[in-house]
């Protein structure tokens, strides 16, 4: 099973932006307490949105146009964040 | 402005390190506030929240990010704070005294995460699919589907327009038939590997398709062997992989909530 650890191990270790963002804004622990000031501040549309992309629409118009049945009729929109250049420490 | 609050990146176990130097947002310094044998991790600050432009607010994130890393390496442990917890003073107390009676009110349950999660590792696994390739997989596969492409061949412009949304639809209800068996079966084997884990939400991809989101409690021992099994689910025709990590437990944290009180704030969580 060696080859198939080292083929994961490979996989560049960098972890993008958006999951840092994903962690520190979206969990983590909060205080609920009368005497503590707690806020919660969130960037429009960055973790707010999280678009959850079921198996339907895309997949079928994807499929479609894949094997010529369709024109592809939707573009979907997608944000691309750059990945941070700092590797987090490699698996394992 | 007054920085008489204290902004929390985290409760760790109690070390003899306590101050760790100018590496808060804003450069500010960062230190403990210690309670028995756990403390909170902190810097000073004005009793209002951090904000800004998405540049600004991204940049904090990061730097929080950095500190509870930082902090994790020292203690061997760690309880991530989500970003912009801060503690004020109150009326019978300043904000070091209320940080120190969180500490005492919450000691049970920090105390127990804290020595749960030693040695511990959050690790995202993110499974994706080629969708052409699966589809390819599924048309191939499939016996009804590969009839009717048969069948459509011998139609009419007018027929096979018919037939375009027929196929199409039965490649999509296999699809998600099969996907959800997948999900399954990847979760069933992988499961084993972790102390605890947690189902998070599908996100889109630019070219591929997520069917699982994972996040998982690992002890640092069985990292490797976790990331054998996701090596062994990677050769499978049209499956990828993603393994981050090591992350501080922020997923498994988020289950520590301190209970009572009203709730000030500026946002709600979505």
């Amino acid at each position: 099973m060696g080859r198939e650890a080292v083929t994961v191990e490979k996989m560049p270790a960098s972890y993008s932006l958006m999951e840092v963002l994903d962690r520190v804004l979206d969990r983590g622990i909060v205080i609920e307490r009368r005497e503590v000031l707690l806020s919660l501040f969130y960037i429009d549309g960055l973790v707010l949105e999280e678009r959850v992309a079921f198996i339907s629409i895309d997949t079928y118009l994807k499929y479609a146009e894949a094997v010529g049945l369709l024109p592809l009729e939707e573009t979907r929109h997608v944000t691309e964040y750059a990945s941070r250049d700092r590797p987090r420490a490699e698996i394992p | 402005m007054t920085q008489n609050a204290r902004y929390v990146y985290a409760v760790i176990p109690r070390i003899d390190k306590e101050d760790f130097g100018s590496i808060g947002i804003g450069g500010n310094r960062v230190y403990t506030i210690p309670y028995q044998d756990i403390c909170a991790v902190v810097h000073d600050c004005p009793p209002e929240p951090y904000q800004g432009d998405e540049a600004t607010v991204k940049g904090m994130v990061a730097v929080h990010s950095d500190v509870v890393d930082a902090v994790w390496e020292a203690a061997g442990s760690v309880l991530p704070m989500s970003f912009d917890v801060i503690i004020r003073p109150g009326e019978e107390g300043s904000a070091d005294d209320n940080v120190r009676k969180w500490l005492e009110d919450e000691y049970t349950t920090f105390k127990m995460r804290v020595d749960e999660f030693r040695d511990k590792v959050e690790l995202g696994v993110q499974i994706l699919w080629d969708p052409e390739v699966i589809t390819r997989r599924i048309t191939e596969e499939n016996e009804e589907i590969k009839k009717m492409v048969a069948e459509m061949a011998t139609k009419s412009r007018g027929l096979a327009y018919f037939y375009q949304h027929k196929i199409a639809e039965a490649v999509k209800k296999e699809m998600e038939t099969k996907a959800d068996q997948d999900y399954r079966r990847y979760y069933e084997r992988l499961r084993g590997y972790a102390e605890d884990t947690q189902v998070n939400k599908i996100k889109e991809h630019p070219d591929k398709q997520m069917i699982m989101n994972l996040s998982l409690l690992v002890k640092r021992e069985r990292v490797k062997a976790l990331g054998e099994v996701l090596g062994e689910i990677r050769e499978e025709e049209g499956v990828d992989v993603r393994f981050t990590g090591p992350w501080p437990p922020y997923t498994f944290a988020t289950k520590i909530v301190a209970s009572g009180g009203e709730v000030e704030k500026w946002g709600e969580r979505p």
